[in-house]
């Protein structure tokens, strides 16, 4: 018994078969169970084929190809600051405490009354100083003669200036860019 | 009415250029599909993807009004995966005799399936099945059943010859299905 070709069997599934050979293969199938089951196959790899899940790209790709065939405008160089914000303010910070600390005579000599910019200054100085010591001491392998422990006060406000920078960083992170984002 | 794609087209190039990015979430899905079946690899097609809409983008004032913007744009996209194939050293041609076509090939000594078609393993073979099959076959496979060309539009969006589109597509017809029926197991037997 001949048996269909399998375009025949193809071109039936996808319906591009012509009328005149439609009615053949109509009739063939009626009498070969063989043919019928690879009828069936063949509509069920369609199926599939049609139904298999689709790749889906990142969820930045639009914006990243917004951003190419959209590029920023106006001065480049305002971009750029306004782009790093976060990490001028921090910049500024920091130096501003450094300035003040360094400028102030009563903080020098260290008998002004106790203001925050100036515990961060002793925070600053404090850390440092614990760091190099530190360092000394575990390179050279030799008891350290002049580390004295630090007190509970400069632990504090150690720790206090870590979260604070760690606040800072994360407000240009997650606030200033964003914000500068959807503008 | 005008096709959405055209509405989107006709307001990118009236100016309101953001109208782009309804175009590249309308077709996003199914390009990344043509070009990881390609490719072989998300970050490379994504990276052809990108490029792909970026050149669309360029290339609209020139869009054809008669043509559908989707055949216009997956050859482009056909074009860029088939290039970034070509710079991989990775010959985008392989070895086919293209006139050798399976249409007398008759099912006789068959495979018969003891599977039910409809079960969710065999779509999870499909699937996996495609993206190891090679780019030539994989990409009008792809074709035609995700973007539901016809053999025209297959041919105008990757540029082989009519016959070369039809002897593909069954060729990766006929690879998926002898695939699948070594996976799954199925007995060999003579057709009655």
């Amino acid at each position: 018994m001949d048996h269909l070709t399998v375009q025949q069997i193809l071109e039936y599934v996808d319906g591009t078969i012509l009328n005149g050979e439609r009615t053949q293969v109509v009739a063939h199938l009626e009498s070969c169970p063989g043919c019928r089951r690879e009828v069936e196959l063949q509509r069920a790899l369609a199926k599939h084929l049609r139904a298999a899940p689709l790749a889906r790209p990142s969820r930045r790709l639009v914006d990243r190809i917004m951003e190419s065939v959209m590029p920023a405008t106006g001065n480049p160089f305002v971009r750029k600051i306004v782009n790093n914000l976060g990490n001028i303010l921090a910049m500024i910070v920091v130096l501003s405490i450094f300035v003040y600390a360094v400028s102030t005579p009563s903080v020098r000599r260290g008998d002004a009354a106790p203001s925050v910019i100036s515990e961060t200054f002793k925070t600053y100085t404090a850390f440092y100083d614990q760091v190099s010591r530190y360092l000394t001491t575990e390179s050279a392998k030799l008891q350290s003669k002049r580390s004295a422990p630090a007190s509970r006060d400069n632990e504090k406000i150690i720790a206090l200036t870590i979260v604070s920078l760690l606040a800072l960083v994360a407000l240009d992170k997650f606030v200033i860019r964003r914000v500068i984002k959807t503008r | 009415m005008a096709k959405p794609d055209q509405e989107i087209i006709r307001r990118v190039l009236a100016g309101e250029k953001k109208a782009f990015a309804d175009l590249a979430n309308r077709h996003k899905d199914k390009a990344m599909t043509l070009a990881v079946r390609m490719l072989k690899n998300r970050e490379d097609a994504e990276e052809a993807l990108q490029d792909a809409f970026v050149r669309a983008f360029h290339a609209l004032p020139r869009f054809e009004w008669k043509a559908s913007f989707s055949t216009w744009f997956y050859r482009i996209v056909f074009n860029v995966c088939a290039t970034a194939l070509s710079k991989k050293d990775e010959a985008y041609e392989v070895s086919l005799q293209d006139g050798d076509e399976g249409g007398i090939e008759v099912p006789s000594d068959d495979l018969t399936p003891d599977v039910e078609y409809e079960s969710t393993e065999l779509q999870k073979i499909v699937t996996e099945e495609i993206e190891k099959m090679p780019d030539v076959y994989a990409s009008v496979l792809t074709l035609f059943f995700v973007q539901e060309m016809s053999y025209e539009e297959i041919e105008a969006v990757t540029g082989f010859p009519l016959g070369t589109v039809k002897v593909r597509l069954f060729r990766a017809r006929m690879m998926l299905r002898e695939t699948i029926a070594r996976r799954l197991g199925w007995r060999k037997e003579v057709v009655a």
